[in-house]
């Protein structure tokens, strides 16, 4: 937390900017300058906790610069006057010093900062966004590249080959931003976030909503016309709130920490209300994340706060549509054993879910839509499974011994795990969030190097980090990090000059199999998230890898797709693959017949 | 009725673009540092937003832009933010005039956008930095005035020779993106500029 940090307050930060300005421009004496940096500026830095950051600044920043005023006023022009480059050099020390304390505010008083400045509404909106979202891309960004890796596109790790990524990562970088500007854009308009921001209380009609029932279950399959359903709902709802499969979408994205996220959302929220959310907040041991920003939450976390930030704004209608799919199944009970008991009175619950039969819901009425409401203008087809699948790679055993990874002092992960993985085997890895299970998927498809220990492959020496995404093939659990190409046969199976029978063969295979054909020209990121789902899972094991990692495949997938997929892992399994599931869906890990790998104590146990 | 709704949803939708196209201008920054590309891309939010909302909201994405840019990744960048402006101004300009709308057009556009960009920067260069701004360009620089040129030609001749690359690139890779984007994200904005250069149809 930043609690223990210096609160500057905001009038002193300008009032502070306005005096150093004139200071620095009008006093020419070194001596008084470097006097204002020791016993002002660095006492600053350090009491607002930013004494590293300007250190590195002096360092990466001022170095080079010094060199360069050398360089230009020393050897090239001869003149030699050492005070002038001193004095200038302070003074573009001091002044970007003073705009950097001015200007770096802590997460948790961004808003009561620049509300005090004198921002409010649409401005104070784009300036706090401009502050906060930028973490969630940039997250986003190292994704892509993570995926571009997962996907054996670099070949092997050097820096030229890297670098050669640049140009695929910005594709699915802008198209996930312009998506998510759609789709938040519908949020914003449902939450009214300019009264949000305002932090009004509103005078809300003291007749209490009228709700026929708490929650409702909006029945049908992918493409029924279930999401069109509560879409339209909402928008005829005189005050609704409609949440996806991609819960980042519903948080608001310009709130810098979870604390003012859920605060923003409880202004006009009733005190019952709150209290009941709090305590389920409370459950989920929600604190620890306060003062972090949002977009660095796990998929889980985020589906808490999307939810329950919107029934603190206590809507008419809340559509929750296949977002529940994403928590296990100790976070998922207490909000829908609270939502049906009908705590949150005022509020109907729309909820549409591909695994409602693990739910165990029993207070509900049932809604099907009418099949009129055509979804898309595509028709998609059906998955089915095809004989055709074959493999030119023998089986492999991994082997981890002895492995230590920690992504910093703070945050050890594995220390001395060891774990012998065998082919012809499903695995289902699970673990509580942060336990490390991205981190060894990540290990095991060479995106982190592993900072001791050995993995093998069939008892011989091998690094993955050498060469990622060759022995195992990696599926994020979202889909838009990982398309990469302007058609979908091209990203199933990316063309090459020379291709053989085999390899073409093997494109059509899955096409046909992820029911894709008919779609093939089409741009992915045009296709709906069931398909661009579908689409990621078929891209990665159209690749012949002897290994595959799957996060939550079946996400959004109704049971048809499930079904589809879990007979398609078991004829992988039956040639020789290795797979390991991330899921959350109970049903899925236990039709699969998976062996269990779970995480504990910082080591793996199979 | 369904015009003012339609006005209010681009509206809505160019506050919750802002500070992602921001993003996209910091976002490309931390990417060129986790690949440690040798170059510097500052512009392709900028040049992004412009074309997808008009020159006013791009020079806010731009400004801002650069203000996160300085207290995250370059400090320096804050002295930089009116070229920002200008960078929204002269890319609207273009726009209209659909120069942004084959491959040719779009270098020779972003070749004369480097140009306007260095005149106006030099100013900057000179006054906060003495010519030395401790990057690539100040090499350059020293090379000029090692030529015998004086400072303040130095740093122009400096400007001219490099900024009209350095952008001609972004304004191409903002070109290539947008090409490669579907175009029903795309006309979720109802911009002219797109419809102009056959983004859109």
């Amino acid at each position: 937390m930043e609690n223990n940090k210096l609160c500057i307050n905001p009038y002193f930060r300008l009032l502070f900017l306005a005096g150093s300005l004139t200071g620095i421009l009008l006093i020419n004496k070194i001596d008084w300058l470097l006097c204002f940096y020791f016993i002002v500026i660095i006492p600053l830095f350090v009491l607002s906790g930013q004494i590293k950051r300007h250190l590195n600044l002096l360092l990466f920043a001022f170095v080079p610069i010094y060199l360069s005023f050398v360089l230009l006023y020393i050897v090239v022009l001869k003149e030699g006057n050492w005070q002038f480059i001193h004095l200038k050099i302070l003074k573009l020390l001091l002044l970007t010093s003073a705009i950097q304390i001015t200007l770096a505010i802590p997460a948790n008083q961004l808003i009561s900062t620049f509300k005090k400045w004198g921002l409010k509404g649409e401005t104070l909106i784009t300036v706090l966004g401009a502050f906060t979202v930028w973490t969630d891309v940039t997250y986003r960004s190292e994704k892509i590249i993570t995926a571009r890796f997962a996907r054996g596109f670099v070949g092997k790790r050097n820096r030229i080959n890297t670098a050669k990524q640049f140009p695929f990562v910005l594709v699915p970088m802008v198209v996930g931003i312009l998506r998510t500007a759609t789709e938040r854009a519908d949020s914003w308009t449902q939450k009214n976030i300019l009264q949000l921001v305002k932090g009004d209380k509103e005078n809300k009609a003291s007749i209490s909503n009228v709700v026929k029932s708490f929650l409702t279950i909006i029945s049908g399959n992918n493409f029924s016309g279930r999401s069109n359903y509560l879409k339209s709902e909402i928008n005829s709802s005189e005050s609704g709130v409609y949440i996806g499969e991609q819960p980042s979408s519903s948080i608001t994205g310009i709130f810098p920490t979870v604390e003012s996220e859920i605060k923003l959302h409880s202004n006009n929220t009733d005190s019952e209300t709150l209290n009941l959310v709090k305590s389920l907040f409370e459950q989920y041991d929600f604190q620890k994340n306060y003062g972090k920003n949002p977009f660095t939450l796990s998929g889980g976390e985020q589906t808490i706060l999307a939810v329950l930030s919107a029934i603190l704004l206590q809507p008419k209608k809340l559509a929750i549509d296949c977002t529940l799919e994403q928590l296990n199944k100790a976070w998922r009970e207490p909000l829908l054993i609270a939502i049906q008991k009908g705590d949150f009175s005022k509020t109907e619950t729309l909820l549409a879910d591909n695994r409602l039969n693990e739910y165990g819901l029993s207070n509900f009425n049932e809604l099907i839509p009418e099949n009129s409401l055509q979804e898309h203008n595509y028709k998609f087809e059906k998955p089915c499974l095809s004989n055709d699948i074959e493999t030119q790679i023998a089986p492999q055993t991994i082997e981890l011994s002895d492995v230590h990874f920690s992504y910093d002092k703070k945050q050890l992960i594995f220390k001395g795990a060891n774990v012998k993985l065998e082919p012809y085997n499903i695995y289902h890895l699970s673990g509580s969030n942060g336990a490390g299970k991205s981190t060894l998927a990540k290990i095991l498809t060479g995106i982190l190097k592993i900072q001791s220990g050995k993995i093998s492959i069939n008892n011989k020496y091998y690094n993955p980090y050498k060469y990622p995404g060759k022995i195992v093939g990696y599926s994020f659990q979202n889909p838009d990090e990982q398309l990469f190409s302007t058609t979908i046969e091209n990203e199933v199976l990316r063309y090459l000059k020379n291709e053989t029978y085999e390899y073409k063969a093997r494109r059509e295979t899955f096409l046909e199999m992820f029911g894709l054909q008919n779609i093939r020209k089409e741009h992915p990121a045009e296709m709906p998230f069931v398909i661009r789902k579908r689409i990621a899972l078929a891209a990665t094991l159209a690749l012949d890898r002897s290994w595959y990692i799957l996060d939550e495949p079946t996400l959004g997938q109704d049971n048809d797709f499930a079904d589809f997929l879990l007979t398609l892992l078991f004829k992988l399994k039956d040639l020789g693959k290795g797979i390991i599931i991330i899921s959350h869906s109970e049903w899925f890990a236990d039709n699969i017949n998976a062996k269990k790998l779970s995480l504990h104590n910082h080591n793996i146990i199979a | 009725m369904n015009t003012t709704q339609n006005s209010q949803k681009d509206r809505m939708l160019a506050l919750t673009f802002i500070p992602l196209a921001i993003a996209i201008n910091v976002g490309i920054g931390a990417i060129v540092k986790v690949l440690n590309l040798p170059i510097y891309m500052d512009s392709i939010g900028t040049i992004i937003a412009t074309l997808l909302l008009g020159w006013k909201r791009g020079a806010i994405v731009g400004v801002l832009g650069f203000v996160i840019t300085s207290i995250f990744i370059n400090p320096f960048a804050i002295y930089f933010i009116g070229t920002q402006v200008i960078i929204a101004l002269v890319v609207d300009f273009f726009a209209k005039r659909a120069w942004f709308s084959n491959v040719w057009k779009v270098a020779l556009s972003g070749i004369g956008l480097g140009i306007i960009t260095a005149i106006v920067s030099a100013p900057v260069i000179i006054l906060v930095f003495q010519g030395a701004t401790g990057n690539g360009a100040a090499l350059v620089t020293s090379f000029f005035a090692k030529m015998g040129n004086q400072i303040v030609n130095s740093v122009f001749l400096s400007g001219f020779s490099i900024e009209p690359i350095d952008k001609a690139v972004q304004c191409l890779i903002a070109f290539f993106v947008l090409k490669s984007i579907p175009k029903n994200l795309l006309e979720r904005f109802n911009s002219t500029a797109l419809r102009k250069n056959k983004f859109i149809d």
